[in-house]
């Protein structure tokens, strides 16, 4: 059975098209309600709302509480008003977090998606074993556990007996041996956790840029071999836009995981050296998370939340926009 | 634009259709370059993996040596049985496997058909629902643990593995729904209504067109959430109560007490730990392939 | 085609039936007492005995072990404390019991204390860490110290005796090793990692100092004190002098200092009973070949250590407080205690067992420092110092410093920290 669908007409081909009603009823086939979205996305809205509809509203109330170990065990509730609000806000370490989780992040991601980039269009070239072997090995990289990781990193860059301090020792570069990566400046130490943290992005990113590559219909780039057009210009036209919509996609969601990292850079500095290293997941932490104060931890995941939505504004318009175009 | 696409048409599909194409000596010297760059990609995206696999086969006292040791001097497989033989361990198996592999399907299955809505239907909610899945997404899990605990035990799904679950799934949905909206976006409306115009039904046009398409969207997506139950430490501790109930991520975890860590242990479950995911990644990426192979041959 | 759309679907299908396997509730005939211990501390020999004990006295009642990972620990106790279902009894390491004692979370035993100790000989690093506001919540379990490993066969080359006795025979002994094995490269005399805080503090008590004092119902940060800074300073005045440079910005976990020992990188390591083992499973060669000393005071004779350990509490929550009381009594007891020191080489509860070690080589020395202990302040907030590194960057900035005037800046700086921290509410 072959639904029509109210919203705008999309062109199709004169041979068949699903019947369409006369202009006088149209007005009312418009106005019928089609069912069949609220069906489909039922099940996701009755998990996430069973499962995790409580908890969010939860923690906005908490926001507006001093909760801690006692009322849990009490069972007791203080409200606050803006208390936790005002006491992030107003917080310099906490504006200089972000600060540094905004740079942190920019770098992050640009290199993952540059990367991954690279990587897709590699793929796409390479013949099949190649491209099972590297993919196998993205996935390796992608599929370790971030404690063994952690773990690895700090190996290879210990000041002492580390891999890297012994290749650099006999390239010959001494003045960087015995360099304390981690404790010695942020700088350094930001460099190293980027690193990390691209490498296992990167697996991610570059599979789904293949999927989006490989989505493309031949045909296109036959149309347009046939057209004349040379390999760039193909690019331009053909390859970029219709990769765009999931590039953009990868570029908002690796925005939102980047900001939060936290296991990692706790793990390999503790937000060292003196805060240098501190991002809003650290700060969270260390204000709210360590001493359980789950009032402040909650306004504080509010206003992270705030934070990632002015971030992320002007792609949601554009994204909602041009859906609607179709 | 007619595009009559019955055919997913795929890059390798197209290479495999033409086995006797000639190469002249620019193509030689180019397979060569990509293939060269493949692999020096390969070994220093693959470096810490190695630096992994190699500890694991260390003894202890060669772990930590002033010149590194780039091959064990003396290999030792007693760190794998160090993992092995931890208490419970095939039970954290079986756990593992079975929430691992629920979260997948489930997420996958509400996943997809909360995206076809969404990148099919124009409806009234639509925008709301995409940006509330976005904001989710930002709130950091740590800050849900005490909510969620309180919630699952209300629902009587503390220490129970669908509890857990659950708690997977949820957090894969706002990202799965996004990207499976992302990939069902990117394949034409017209693709699947000239297959209907063709004598499809809308669920035939879904699975002959639609499906093949979106499928290696759907395993980034699916390998994605795999990984994610396969790695949650602190939620499969905190919400599971007895010994034989945890997951193995608990298992890895178990190498790192308040003594110091066992290193080669710690590598060697690791290198157990990561290899299930590159079996489960090969297995379906031959059928994925072969499938979308398959399809191509179809025409 | 179609067995390749199903096996997926089946594989589903198998997952969701797994799942709800366990959530059909098991019949039970008795009451279960739920316990949960920490790993790699009390092993089944010990607890399996203490459990029959009580099944014996209490017939219906099933005990019920539950071994416990550190990581995470304190979000699963928090957590477990404010369910509906929390263990009946569970070991909290004795840095994190003053957070959950002063909260709420654990059973008032003060009441059973005539009982549980009659003698008044709780080892104090593990009872007062308990005591919020002269009531204790939670029963001295087990305690662990450190003292000074040594090399003896590199001591009997560099010319040393005896032990060193003092802060001063051991600055001589180590510049002696050092002259010795200069040639080895990051060589260390005494191998002390400057984020090492547990080897530190026992510097800062020697002379008189603390982390903090409990004045009038409020705590204020002590670091700035003459006797503390005369502390901090000789810590760092040991550190640089004996230690590599590599070492003042790291901890004992990397590199792994009993891998630093046992490689022959260094000639003494402060370390735990339990090191003594890794040290020889990673060198045989030194197995029956080290050495323990307490680590020295300035004045001579043994510091004060550090004591690391856990106590035993039972859950308010827990609808068997009681029968968690009576298991307690037994695992706390002096048999018990006894049989568990000779299980897993473990620090009785109680100074009246001291004695038991006298004739282990190794666990003597290990004992005798037990009875001079000293812990870290009972404050709830004193999870947030432990957990916010405060402690290993308080040392690893001493032992990095330029100057005697640094240290005092970050004495001050730290103080502060622990003013506001130490007297928040939790």
């Amino acid at each position: 059975m072959i639904v029509t669908q109210p919203g705008p007409l999309t062109a199709v081909p004169a041979g068949g098209s699903p019947p369409k009603r006369k202009t006088g009823r149209l007005a009312a086939a418009r106005r019928r309600v089609d069912w069949m979205p609220y069906w489909l996305i039922l099940p996701a809205t009755v998990s996430l709302v069973v499962v995790l509809g409580y908890p969010i509203v939860r923690l906005v109330e908490l926001s507006f509480q001093s909760y801690g170990l006692t009322q849990l065990f009490d069972h007791t509730t203080v409200w606050d008003g803006v208390t936790n609000y005002r006491v992030i806000l107003s917080s310099g370490s906490f504006w200089s977090s972000v600060l540094r989780t905004f740079v942190f992040t920019a770098s992050c991601v640009g290199l993952t998606m540059v990367l991954g980039m690279a990587f897709a269009h590699l793929f796409i070239r390479l013949g099949k074993r190649m491209r099972t072997l590297l993919s196998s090995g993205m996935i390796l990289v992608w599929a370790m556990p971030p404690i063994t990781a952690v773990l690895v990193w700090q190996w290879l860059f210990a000041n002492q007996f580390g891999v890297v301090d012994w290749m650099l020792t006999k390239v010959g570069l001494t003045s960087f041996a015995n360099t304390d990566w981690f404790a010695q400046s942020p700088f350094s130490a930001f460099a190293i956790i980027t690193l990390m943290i691209v490498w296992q992005a990167v697996p991610f990113v570059a599979l789904s840029l293949y999927a989006g590559l490989v989505q493309i219909p031949g045909e296109l780039y036959e149309a347009a071999r046939v057209d004349g057009a040379g390999g760039w210009r193909t690019y331009r036209t053909i390859t970029l836009p219709l990769l765009k919509p999931i590039v953009l996609l990868l570029l908002i969601l690796s925005v939102i995981w980047d900001f939060n990292v936290f296991t990692q850079i706790w793990a390999l500095t503790g937000g060292g050296p003196n805060g240098g290293t501190q991002t809003v997941g650290v700060w969270s932490y260390v204000e709210a998370f360590v001493g359980q104060s789950y009032g402040l931890g909650a306004a504080a995941s509010v206003v992270t939340v705030f934070i990632v939505a002015a971030i992320s504004f002007y792609y949601v318009k554009h994204l909602v926009s041009t859906s609607e175009v179709r | 634009m007619t595009t009559a696409v019955a055919v997913p048409p795929i890059r390798g599909a197209r290479k495999a259709r033409s086995p006797g194409r000639r190469r002249g000596s620019k193509h030689v010297v180019a397979s060569f370059a990509k293939n060269a760059v493949a692999l020096v990609a390969l070994v220093v995206m693959l470096f810490p993996v190695y630096w992994m696999v190699l500890t694991a086969f260390k003894p202890r006292s060669e772990i930590i040596t002033s010149t590194p040791d780039f091959s064990p001097l003396h290999s030792t497989l007693a760190g794998f049985s160090d993992a092995i033989h931890k208490p419970y361990f095939w039970d954290y198996v079986g756990n593992t496997a079975v929430v691992s592999v629920a979260t997948v399907a489930i997420s996958l299955a509400i996943g997809l058909l909360a995206a076809l809505a969404l990148s099919r239907f124009a409806f009234r909610g639509r925008k709301f629902f995409l940006v509330v899945l976005l904001a989710i997404q930002a709130v950091p899990q740590t800050a849900l643990l005490i909510p969620l605990f309180f919630t699952l035990q209300r629902l009587h799904q503390l220490n129970e593995l669908s509890g857990l679950t659950a708690t997977y799934v949820i957090f894969d949905l706002p990202f799965a729904i996004w990207m499976l909206r992302g990939f069902v976006h990117a394949v034409p409306k017209e693709v699947e209504e000239a297959a209907m115009v063709d004598g499809c039904t809308r669920l035939g046009a879904f699975r002959r067109v639609l499906l093949p398409l979106i499928v290696p969207g759907m395993v980034a997506t699916a390998i994605f959430a795999f990984i994610q139950a396969w790695n949650q430490y602190v939620y499969a501790y905190v919400f599971m109560q007895q010994n034989d109930r945890y997951t193995l991520t608990v298992w890895l975890y178990s190498f790192s007490t308040n003594r110091g860590t066992d290193y080669s242990g710690l590598m060697a479950a690791s290198v157990l730990y990561t290899l299930p995911v590159v079996v489960l990644f090969l297995l379906v990426q031959r059928k994925v392939v072969s499938g979308l192979a398959s399809g191509a041959v179809k025409g | 085609m179609k067995l390749r759309r199903i096996a997926p679907l089946c594989a589903a299908a198998a997952g969701v039936a797994g799942l709800f396997a366990g959530t059909i509730p098991a019949a039970s005939a008795s009451t279960s007492l739920t316990v949960w211990l920490m790993t790699g501390e009390i092993t089944p020999s010990v607890y399996n005995a203490v459990n029959s004990v009580f099944e014996h006295e209490h017939p219906g009642v099933s005990v019920n072990v539950e071994i416990q990972q550190w990581s995470g620990i304190g979000t699963k106790i928090t957590t477990a404390l404010a369910s509906s279902s929390p263990p009946d009894v569970l070991e909290i390491g004795n840095t994190d019991v003053p957070e959950f004692a002063a909260t709420g979370g654990l059973v008032n035993l003060t009441p059973l204390t005539s009982k549980l100790d009659p003698k008044h000989n709780w080892l104090s690093g593990l009872a007062v860490p308990a005591t919020i506001d002269h009531k204790i919540y939670a029963a001295p379990l087990l305690a662990g110290d450190r003292v000074v490993l040594y090399n003896e066969q590199m001591f009997k080359t560099a010319g040393i005796k005896t032990a060193p006795a003092s802060i001063a025979q051991l600055e001589t002994d180590g510049k002696m090793l050092e002259q010795k094995f200069s040639g080895r490269k990051g060589f260390s005399a005494l191998y002390l990692p400057g984020q090492y805080w547990y080897a530190a503090l026992p510097m800062l008590w020697d002379h008189g100092g603390n982390i903090a004092k409990h004045v009038g119902g409020k705590w204020v940060g002590d670091l700035s004190s003459t006797a503390s800074l005369a502390g901090l300073d000789e810590f760092k005045q040991v550190q640089n002098s004996l230690s590599s440079v590599a070492s003042r910005t790291v901890n004992t976990n990397l590199p792994d200092q009993d891998a630093v020992f046992a490689s022959g990188k260094a000639a003494m390591i402060v370390g735990g009973s339990w090191e003594v083992a890794a040290i020889e499973a990673d060198n045989k060669g030194l197995t029956g070949h080290i050495g323990e000393f307490a680590f020295p005071s300035y004045k001579g004779g043994p510091a004060p250590v550090f004591l690391g350990g856990s106590d035993i509490a039972v859950a308010k929550n827990s609808p068997n407080a009681t029968l968690a009381e009576d298991w307690i009594k037994l695992m706390t007891s002096n048999t018990f205690q006894a049989r568990m020191y000779k299980a897993d080489n473990l620090i009785p509860n109680n100074t009246s067992l001291i004695g038991i070690g006298r004739n282990s080589p190794v666990m003597k020395t290990f004992l005798q420092a037990a009875d001079h202990s000293e812990g870290t302040p009972a404050s709830p907030g004193w999870a947030i110092i432990e957990g916010d590194n405060t402690m290993t960057n308080l040392f690893q900035d001493i032992a990095t410093a330029g100057s005697d005037n640094a240290v005092k800046a970050i004495a001050n700086r730290v103080d502060n920290h622990l003013d506001q921290v130490l007297n928040e509410q939790l």
